[in-house]
C-alpha cells in the first residue's frame, strides 16, 4: 500500500483584496499518496496555486493543517521550511525562476550546494540529470541564452536533482510551446512512472490533465472533482 | 558554500552593470568628498601653523625649564650639546641658538619698549619669514646691526642707516647697552610683532646682556614639516636632560585653540555630509535589492535559508562597498598628490586677509588618512546596514508574497 506524502486537512486560506476578503481555499481537504500524479485545475481564482503553496510551505493557511512526509509544516518556522523543501520538495516555477547568473550546471549544483553536497559527487548528479534530460550540451549555457523550453528542462533539472520526495509545478507549461509542452509532460510522465515520484501540478492545460493520473478540480476555494484515472 | 555565495554576489553585481556602477559611483564619491575635504582642511592648517611658526617661533624650541613660565634673562641653557643633537636627526632642517629680553631702544628723544631677539642670521635667514618681509633694507648680515618693526621704526623715527640705542637689564643685574645700525624695517602684518620687535646678531646680544659663548634662552628648530616636528619633540623630551621642548602647540596656543575651533565646525558639517552621501548610497542599494525581491524570494524558495540568503546580500555589500572605497581612496590619492606639488590659487584681492592668518597665496592640501579611515569605515556599514533592512524585510515575507512582487 502508497504511503501518504501530502496530507492537507481543513485548509483555509483569505486575501485582502483592497479591504475585501477574498476566500482562496474554503476548507480543503486532500491526501495525496506517494506515486501520485496529480493535476490541480479549476478556474482563475478557485485556489489551486495557493493550495499548491500552502502544500509546498510557501505560504501558510489561516486553518487547516499540512503534513508533507510525516512534517507538519504549521509548526515548522521560515528557516526550517526552507530546509524542508530543500531537501524534501522540489519546485517548478511558471516564469522558470532560474538563477541568471548561474550557467544551466551551476543552477542545478546550487541546491547540491546548499545541501552541503561535496564537489565530485555534486557534479556527477548534476551532469546525470541534465544528461538524462537532453541538455548535456547547453550545461554551460546562462538561462539567457537557452530558450523558454530548454529554461523549463534545467528547472525541473533543479527541482529533481535532489530526488525530493514531492515535485510541485506551478503552471509548468504556462510560457513554453506545444511541442516542447508535450516534451515535457513526457518527461515528468518518465518520473512519475520509472522513479515514483509523486508530482503535483497546478494548471489550466488540458494537455497537461491529460497525463496525469488524477484530476483535481477546485472551485470557489473547495474542491469539486477528485478523479483518479486508472493506469493501463 | 561560501565560495558559491561569493562567486554568486559578484556576479549578481554585474548583472545590471549601470546600476552597480551607480552605486559603486556614490560610494566612490563619498569617499573623495570625505577626503579631499579633509585633506584641504589639514593641509591648510598645517599652512597656517607653518608659516605662523616661521615668522619668529620655529617648529619647536628648546629652553630653561622655567624660562616659559617667567621669561628672564637669568634661564639659559647650553646651547652647544642641543645644537649638536639636532645637528644627527635627518627630519630637522635648522636649529639655532636665539637669545632674547626686553629693553628699551631709542633714537635721539624717543624711546619705546621692545623686544630684543639676538639670532644666528646666517641660519635664519633660511628659513624665518622676518627675512622674506624686509620691505626696506635688508636683513641681517653680521654684527653691529638691527632690523625692526614698521611701525617701530614709524614711531622711533628711524630710517635705514639711523643708529638705534638698546638698554636693557643684563644678566645677574647689570645694564645691557648696545648700540647697532638699522639695516632693515621688516613688515610682517602682525601689529604686535611690527611695534615691538627688534632683532640683533646673537653675539651683539651676548655681548651686551653679559653671556657667555653658548649661553643662549632658546634653540630653535625646524623640522621637514609641522606633523614631524611633533614627533621630534616628543622624542627630544626623552632625550635632552634638565631642559624643557616645547612643540608648536605650546608655542602658539592660540593658533591650536582656533584648529580646535574650526575643527569642531568641520566635523559637523563633515558628519552632516557622511550623512546625506551615506543615506543616499543606502536608498540606492535598498532600491537595488528590493528591485530584486522576487528573486530573492525564489532562492528561499528552493530551499536557501533566509540566513544564508542575508549572507549573500551583505556580500554584494561588501563587493561595492570595496569597490567604491578603493576608487574614491584612489582618486582622491591621485587628486591630492596632484595638489599638494601645484596647490590651489586664493583670490588675490584676499591675499591680505590670508596673510593675517599666516596663509599664503595658496592651499595645499595634505592626505588625511585618519578621513579615508572614517569614510571607508562609514561606507562599509552604511552599505552594510543598507543590505540588512530590505534583506530582514524580505525574510519577513512569506516566500510567495517575495515572488509575487513582479511576476
Amino acid at each position: 500500500m502508497s504511503e501518504v506524502v501530502v496530507e492537507c486537512t481543513g485548509l483555509t486560506r483569505t486575501y485582502d483584496q483592497d479591504s475585501v476578503p477574498v476566500y482562496a481555499l474554503r476548507g480543503v481537504d486532500v491526501s495525496i499518496m506517494q506515486g501520485d500524479f496529480v493535476s490541480l485545475s479549476g478556474p482563475s481564482g478557485s485556489g489551486k496555486s495557493t493550495l499548491l503553496n500552502i502544500i509546498g510551505g510557501l505560504d501558510r493557511p489561516d486553518s487547516g493543517e499540512v503534513v508533507v512526509s510525516g512534517t507538519r509544516l504549521g509548526t515548522l518556522s521560515e528557516s526550517a521550511l526552507a530546509e524542508l523543501r530543500l531537501h524534501k520538495i522540489g519546485f517548478v516555477f511558471q516564469a522558470f525562476n532560474l538563477i541568471p547568473v548561474l550557467s544551466a550546471q551551476e543552477n542545478v549544483e546550487f541546491i547540491l550546494q546548499l545541501q552541503g553536497v561535496a564537489s565530485a559527487p555534486r557534479r556527477a548528479r548534476s551532469t546525470a540529470v541534465l544528461d538524462s534530460l537532453g541538455l548535456s550540451q547547453m550545461s554551460h549555457r546562462r538561462p539567457g541564452e537557452l530558450s523558454g523550453g530548454q529554461q523549463q528542462r534545467v528547472a525541473i533539472a533543479r527541482a529533481i536533482v535532489t530526488n525530493p520526495a514531492l515535485l510541485l509545478a506551478d503552471e509548468p507549461t504556462a510560457n513554453i510551446d506545444s511541442a516542447t509542452t508535450e516534451e515535457l509532460l513526457l518527461l515528468l510522465q518518465k518520473l512519475n512512472r520509472e522513479q515514483g515520484m509523486t508530482i503535483v501540478t497546478a494548471t489550466h492545460d488540458p494537455m497537461v490533465m491529460g497525463y496525469t493520473t488524477r484530476k483535481i478540480k477546485l472551485h470557489d476555494g473547495m474542491i469539486e472533482e477528485d478523479e483518479t484515472a486508472v493506469v493501463v | 558554500m561560501l565560495v558559491r555565495l561569493i562567486g554568486l554576489a559578484w556576479r549578481n553585481l554585474w548583472r545590471n552593470p549601470r546600476r552597480t556602477w551607480l552605486t559603486v559611483s556614490a560610494i566612490a564619491f563619498a569617499v573623495l568628498f570625505l577626503v579631499f575635504g579633509r585633506s584641504m582642511q589639514t593641509g591648510s592648517f598645517d599652512t597656517m601653523i607653518d608659516n605662523g611658526a616661521r615668522i619668529l617661533l620655529g617648529h619647536l624650541q628648546v629652553q630653561h625649564v622655567k624660562y616659559s613660565a617667567d621669561p628672564r634673562v637669568d634661564y639659559t641653557i647650553n646651547a652647544a650639546p642641543i645644537l649638536e643633537y639636532f645637528s644627527s636627526r635627518a627630519e630637522i632642517e635648522y636649529a639655532s641658538a636665539r637669545t632674547q629680553g626686553f629693553a628699551l631702544v631709542s633714537m635721539g628723544e624717543r624711546s619705546f619698549g621692545a623686544q630684543i631677539v639676538g639670532v644666528e642670521a646666517d641660519i635664519e635667514r633660511h628659513w624665518s619669514r622676518i627675512a622674506s618681509m624686509v620691505s626696506l633694507g635688508r636683513y641681517l648680515q653680521g654684527r653691529g646691526e638691527a632690523v625692526i618693526g614698521a611701525r617701530l621704526a614709524r614711531n622711533l623715527g628711524l630710517q635705514v642707516g639711523d643708529e638705534l640705542i638698546i638698554l636693557g637689564t643684563a644678566k645677574e643685574g647689570g645694564i645691557a647697552a648696545s648700540s647697532v645700525t638699522l639695516v632693515g624695517v621688516f613688515n610682517t602684518a602682525q601689529t604686535q610683532l611690527d611695534r615691538s620687535l627688534v632683532q640683533i646678531h646673537i653675539d651683539d646680544f651676548r655681548e651686551a646682556w653679559m653671556l657667555g659663548n653658548d649661553e643662549a634662552h632658546a634653540v630653535v628648530v625646524m623640522a621637514s614639516n609641522v606633523t614631524r616636528s611633533e614627533a621630534e619633540a616628543s622624542l627630544a623630551t626623552t632625550q635632552l636632560e634638565s631642559v624643557a621642548v616645547l612643540a608648536w602647540l605650546d608655542l602658539m596656543p592660540e593658533a591650536q585653540q582656533m584648529r580646535d575651533m574650526k575643527a569642531v565646525s568641520t566635523q559637523l558639517i563633515f558628519y552632516v555630509i557622511v550623512i546625506i552621501v551615506g543615506f543616499s548610497v543606502v536608498t540606492t542599494f535598498m532600491m537595488m535589492v528590493f528591485e530584486r525581491t522576487q528573486e530573492l524570494g525564489v532562492l528561499i524558495a528552493i530551499g536557501m535559508k533566509p540566513g544564508l540568503l542575508q549572507v549573500q546580500l551583505q556580500l554584494e555589500a561588501l563587493f561595492l562597498a570595496m569597490l567604491g572605497v578603493v576608487i574614491g581612496f584612489i582618486v582622491a590619492l591621485l587628486l591630492i598628490v596632484w595638489l599638494e606639488e601645484t596647490g590651489i590659487p586664493l583670490p588675490v584681492q584676499a591675499d591680505e586677509i590670508f596673510a593675517r592668518y599666516n596663509m599664503g597665496s595658496r592651499i595645499y592640501p595634505s592626505f588625511d588618512w585618519p578621513a579615508l579611515q572614517t569614510s571607508s569605515v562609514l561606507m562599509f556599514v552604511g552599505v552594510q546596514l543598507a543590505a540588512l533592512i530590505p534583506g530582514l524585510r524580505i525574510q519577513r515575507l512569506r516566500p510567495v508574497e517575495a515572488i509575487r512582487r513582479q511576476a
